[in-house]
């Protein structure tokens, strides 16, 4: 049934823009690399470490942008003609439409680490060379941003299915944003907060890159913790989901 | 045999009652015409038909199945327009219908029959967006029909339509039961439609239901109390005012 969930995105522009976003983000390594190459060669330290220090941020903002975007454009649709009235009057069930929407975006968001995967992997080796444990580490880190912005995407379409008005949950989830990219230093319960939860796990990435070690204990934790919090927005969204049916 | 079967079936929102105690019995292979006035209760029953509004009190059965254990099972074969059509806008009517065919499991060809029962055909691939307010009230009523459904819960079908367009949904509606073997719950303000259709009236006022019976016993009854019985409008605009007379009477 993810065929329905695709056929009601056809003419919104969401995999367009998902492709065009995920390519300029991809564009982003190679365009500041190509800028100035001697800042980023005259460095010493892993390669992937050099790079992601210098545009992952900007990276993952754009991907989270887009998962804004798509979460809000997907319910957009289901709201805008009503069509959710019918689709919860027919046999469905109502965290399924939920469910089914997470695993489009999910595979949508594994897109744009590949585009970005792709873009780092042409930065290497244009300007430094690849190394062998280049792809190791890139799939290593590449893992982790994806679980870590699990329960971004999952948070963020929880969002757009409790707000019929597509500007609140837009609104909520650039809010969210905002405060992400100037609140990574805090404690690390603050890391926890959905939106958080992947710009924390950046820094200590790019950290424990630079200094050639696997995973340090404040990295393990925020993944165990984003499991954790995988499951637990996975439980909350099948009774959000249902009461929905009956606030409409 | 009843297809719809209500006892006691009550929706409660906060300190006001939408629907109260009500005992609704819809025969199997007729037209049931659902009137009242504005805010009467007739949609929120309908949703409470659906699932799409939990009653506070009370039971109902369709079709021997009961609510909520065999939901699923329910919705499988009931179609449905409740108040506005929905859709979506950036699919085509086929392409809206095929949603609806694909989570029923329906053959493919029940999309053009859906379209040309309800005269959409030749607009089927242009975006619903696009459509006048009938041609939407006719992709409303075609998600309804689609598949032949047992049961159709319909909440003014002929909003927005024409005359022309009026006289063929009401002779479309009226064909089901003898054509398909359908069950139709039909509500509407245009009184003399529902005198044209159904075969049995349930008249509710501020959520209760003050005559359920045919149009001859509702004549019979009317006659009894003194009200006029020329036409079913004047029948039914002197019960609802004696109802509520007695209402404001009690308050």
């Amino acid at each position: 049934m993810l065929s329905i969930e695709f056929r009601k995105l056809k003419s919104t522009g969401f995999l367009p823009s998902i492709v065009i976003g995920g390519i300029l983000a991809a564009l982003i390594p190679i365009l500041n690399t190509a800028a100035r190459p001697d800042t980023f060669t005259s460095q010493t330290g892993p390669v992937l470490s050099i790079l992601l220090t210098a545009n992952a941020q900007m990276i993952l903002l754009l991907h989270l942008i887009l998962v804004i975007c798509g979460a809000c454009t997907m319910f957009h649709t289901e709201y805008a003609g009503r069509a959710l009235n019918h689709m919860l009057a027919l046999p469905l069930r109502a965290e399924g439409l939920y469910f089914k929407k997470a695993i489009i975006l999910i595979l949508c968001f594994l897109l744009l680490l590949t585009l970005e995967a792709a873009g780092l992997s042409f930065c290497a080796s244009r300007w430094f060379g690849l190394s062998e444990d280049f792809f190791p580490e890139l799939i290593r880190y590449l893992g982790s941003i994806a679980l870590l912005s699990l329960p971004t995407i999952l948070f963020m379409l929880l969002i757009a299915l409790l707000n019929e008005n597509m500007w609140v949950s837009l609104g909520i989830g650039i809010t969210f944003l905002s405060m992400a990219t100037v609140l990574t230093d805090g404690p690390f319960a603050l890391k926890l907060v959905p939106f958080l939860t992947p710009f924390a796990g950046l820094e200590e990435t790019c950290t424990v890159l630079a200094a050639g070690d696997t995973f340090s204990g404040d990295l393990k934790n925020l993944l165990l913790c984003a499991v954790a919090e995988t499951i637990i927005l996975i439980i909350a969204a099948i009774p959000a989901a249902r009461t929905r049916r009956y606030t409409l | 045999m009843y297809m719809i079967e209500t006892k006691n079936l009550t929706k409660i929102y906060g300190n006001f009652a939408a629907v109260q105690r009500l005992n609704l019995h819809v025969r199997k292979g007729s037209i049931y015409g659902f009137l009242g006035p504005n805010g009467a209760g007739k949609s929120t029953t309908m949703k409470m038909f659906l699932g799409l509004a939990r009653p506070t009190a009370g039971a109902f059965t369709i079709a021997g199945m009961e609510y909520p254990k065999d939901r699923m099972e329910i919705l499988r074969r009931t179609g449905s327009l409740i108040e506005e059509p929905a859709f979506y806008g950036n699919l085509s009517g086929r392409e809206n219908l095929d949603i609806i065919r694909k989570i029923l499991d329906l053959p493919k060809d029940s999309v053009e029959d859906a379209l040309s029962l309800t005269g959409l055909s030749h607009a089927a691939d242009r975006p619903a967006r696009k459509y006048s307010l009938g041609m939407k009230q006719r992709l409303g009523l075609a998600g309804a029909l689609i598949g032949r459904p047992k049961l159709l819960i319909l909440d003014e079908p002929t909003n927005g339509l024409d005359p022309a367009g009026i006289h063929e949904i009401r002779t479309l509606i009226r064909s089901l039961p003898e054509k398909f073997g359908c069950t139709v719950l039909v509500s509407s303000h245009l009184l003399p439609e529902i005198e044209l259709m159904a075969d049995d009236i349930g008249i509710l006022n501020h959520g209760r239901l003050l005559f359920e019976g045919s149009l001859e016993e509702l004549r019979q009854d009317a006659a009894l109390r003194g009200f006029p019985t020329d036409n079913l409008e004047e029948t039914f605009l002197a019960l609802i005012d004696e109802d509520n007379l007695r209402r404001r009477g009690l308050a």
